[in-house]
């Protein structure tokens, strides 16, 4: 059992280093290799969320590992598998409620920070039983995507840099209702691919045949937890506990994202290439030494 | 889902390699060891994808001191593959150490080091272009290392008697020569202990060939014999052929053959003691004429490929970095074309890449330009080029951040405010809020 946890560990760890564009593809190519885990690996590895439509309710939702039966989703708009599949789970109806408000809920939430994408709210009883205690257990995903794409219409004569990305969010909660309280785990992951153009070339006297292009892709993921213990007078509390626990969870992740994607990977760029030149700087850092060395004289 | 035979798992798992990030493909390697626990059937299909990244991200080959050669670096890539050994048992260049060598992608074992060298006017191009080169890696890179390749075939080392005699000949017409057209790129490009580097490393690479003094008649001919060994089957057809002629011109020429003893002693001494050539020149002059008849196999117009490559590694902190450039002088074409490469790996909770590619081509300088040599100007131009770069990228950062970042998800609501969760029940769905906005 040892080695078979070794087994696994190591294929976390490969899709901790490989590159995260390619993140299906490469699940695919580790199912092949060990389908012992295929399970495994599909439930604990996050994959950019596919995007389909309800053409009943003609809105579209997001589909990922939690409503998926098979090759079926189920629609949080109309609670149906698409395609329609026999057996797939749905929730009990009383989560089913709370289902229903927190799709309503995170749409508004949508709209507000992301101004366009897809969201989608799916529930599920974690009791054999549900419905008959007054407590109640359930876990849920809180999904959001959105695509923003390079303006394919733009004119081939501005070859102007138009960047491209998408974001995708996972929420995965666990809740248990205990008294006048709610106990909510969180582990959230954000899935960020941002993309642009690059012209550099060769200026100046006889360089008017010289050209230049190229392409900046920043990708990737990453995952946090969280564990909030929120005051729950009926079962309505869960929208605003849970609603507020994604949205604190986002905002922090925004900025951690910020400054991995725009800070860190830019520092490593100019610990890779020094722009100024290593003779300007470490003349720099002379006069710097000698200053503070004149300055610590005077004291 | 039927599973995978062993075989395909295995290659599978080894083009996973290819993929693998700067300075992580050891534990790239090991994750899929444990994955397939079968390394004999394994490593077979890795040892094609490890020399494949090893040459696509130029693996940096640490050349320890020997006498007369201080420690050095050089770089493996498609460049740096012995002209002539392609296909066959792949030999890779170490241009500054004059040196070829065999190398192991699996264990990383550098075995096997045999002289190299290129013929002079190769030579002082490549080594005008590799001392600029230095010197901007050296400025812009903290921990890179730079080459210049030629894909020019280099001189036959262990050359039997007549050819050696043309290695020096070339080497007499050409030092003088060389020194003209050479003088001038050092004194504005080369510091002087690149030039110290240089003779010495002339010295040492006549060194090499030392174990095989041609003796006399006989000794010639045995190697002669001996040599063809490492050549290609092609190569080998070529060489009977020569091998025929220079029989008969052996035989005519035997008068010579006692100077031919002196020169190859002079060889040897060729930099220390430069008195010794004044015996060799009558007898250069007409062994210079039996290469005519041999002649060195050449390529007209061959390339020269600049490299860089910067890693930085920091598993403790969890980030690793390269910078790849590589830019190829096709005189034929009067371009020289480059790709810039760089990839970062930050890993601490996530997985998190970046991932660059950029192409340019600029004319090739035609001539010397105010006292600049046309080397220069070229590590000048792609000095400017990877500026302008570096600096694009920076800008291309504050882009993604600024509008693409905010494109996707706002910092907050156009309100300034976080959603109240209280009323949000009270709202009406989403969609409404979008219908009034509009």
């Amino acid at each position: 059992m040892a080695e078979a946890d070794l087994t696994f560990d190591s294929l976390l760890d490969l899709l901790r280093r490989l590159p995260p564009t390619r993140v299906e593809e490469n699940v695919n190519t580790l199912c092949d290799l060990a389908p012992e885990y295929a399970d495994d690996l599909l439930g604990n590895v996050d994959q950019p969320l596919k995007v389909l439509t309800d053409s009943e309710k003609g809105r579209d939702f997001l589909g990922c590992d939690y409503n998926r039966d098979g090759d079926s989703f189920r629609s949080p708009w109309s609670n149906e598998y698409i395609p329609s599949s026999n057996g797939g789970p749905t929730p009990s109806s009383k989560l089913r409620q709370l289902e229903i408000s927190l799709n309503s809920a995170f749409d508004t939430y949508r709209e507000m920070y992301f101004e366009g994408g897809v969201s989608s709210v799916y529930l599920w009883d974690l009791e054999d039983d549900p419905g008959q205690g007054k407590e109640i257990s359930f876990a849920g995903v809180v999904l959001l995507k959105k695509v923003l794409s390079t303006p394919s219409s733009s004119s081939p004569d501005t070859p102007e840099t138009s960047p491209s990305g998408s974001w995708d969010s996972l929420h995965v909660f666990e809740c248990q209702e205990r008294g006048r309280s709610a106990k909510y785990k969180l582990t959230s992951t954000v899935m960020l691919v941002l993309e642009t153009k690059t012209l550099a070339k060769a200026e100046g006297k006889n360089q008017d045949t010289s050209r230049g292009k190229g392409s900046v892709t920043l990708s990737g993921s990453m995952t946090r937890q969280a564990e909030v213990d929120y005051p729950l007078t009926n079962s309505a509390g869960h929208i605003p506990n849970i609603g507020r626990m994604v949205e604190d969870m986002e905002i922090k992740m925004r900025n951690l994202l910020s400054s991995v994607y725009f800070g860190k990977t830019k520092d490593v760029i100019n610990e890779l290439r020094s722009q100024s030149g290593l003779e300007i700087k470490s003349r720099e850092e002379m006069l710097r030494a000698e200053l503070a060395g004149k300055l610590g004289a005077r004291k | 889902m039927a599973d995978l035979s062993l075989e395909e798992k295995c290659r599978l798992a080894a083009k996973l390699v290819e993929q693998s990030p700067p300075g992580e493909i050891n534990d790239v390697i090991n994750d899929i060891r444990a994955i397939i626990n079968d390394d004999n059937a394994l490593m077979p299909h890795v040892l094609p994808s490890l020399r494949a990244y090893n040459l696509s991200h130029l693996h940096v080959i640490e050349h320890s001191a020997t006498e007369g050669s201080p420690a050095h670096s050089s770089i493996l890539s498609e460049a740096t593959i012995l002209p002539g050994s392609e296909g066959g048992e792949e030999r890779y260049v170490d241009a500054e150490g004059e040196r070829s060598f065999s190398f192991d992608h699996i264990t990383l074992a550098i075995t096997d080091y045999e002289p190299y060298k290129l013929p002079d006017e190769e030579e002082s191009f490549r080594t005008a272009l590799a001392s600029s080169l230095a010197k901007y890696a050296k400025n812009h890179f903290p921990s890179g290392t730079s080459s210049v390749s030629c894909s020019q075939y280099p001189l036959l080392p262990l050359a039997p008697a007549p050819i050696a005699n043309a290695i020096i000949t070339d080497n007499q017409a050409a030092s003088s020569e060389s020194k003209e057209t050479a003088e001038p790129t050092q004194t504005d490009e080369a510091d002087a202990p690149v030039t110290d580097i240089v003779a010495e490393q002339v010295n040492e690479g006549d060194l090499e060939p030392a174990p095989t003094p041609i003796t006399g008649d006989v000794g010639a001919s045995e190697d002669e014999l001996v040599r063809p060994e490492s050549l290609d089957k092609l190569d080998d057809l070529v060489e009977e052929a020569k091998e025929e002629e220079e029989g008969a011109s052996g035989t005519a020429a035997h008068p010579d053959r006692p100077e031919v003893t002196e020169v190859e002693d002079g060889k040897e001494e060729e930099v220390k003691t430069p008195t010794e050539h004044d015996i060799t020149p009558g007898n250069a002059d007409v062994s210079a004429e039996k290469v005519d008849e041999r002649k060195q196999e050449r390529i007209e117009n061959p390339k020269y490929t600049l490299e860089i490559v910067g890693n930085k590694y920091n598993p403790n902190n969890f980030w690793t970095g390269r910078w790849r450039t590589r830019w190829v002088v096709d005189k034929a074409s009067d371009t020289v074309d480059g790709d810039i490469n760089v990839d970062v790996h930050y890993y601490e909770q996530g997985n998190v890449q970046l991932a660059t590619k950029h192409t340019a081509s600029f004319p090739l300088p035609a001539e010397e330009l105010g006292g600049q040599s046309v080397a220069s100007q070229i590590v000048t131009i792609i000095s400017k080029i990877e500026t302008a770069y570096h600096l694009e990228l920076n800008d291309v950062y504050g882009e993604l951040g600024e509008k693409a970042f905010r494109a996707l998800r706002r910092a907050l609501p156009i309100t300034r405010q976080k959603m109240d969760w209280e009323k949000v029940t009270g709202y009406s769905l989403g969609s409404d809020l979008t219908k009034s906005r509009a």
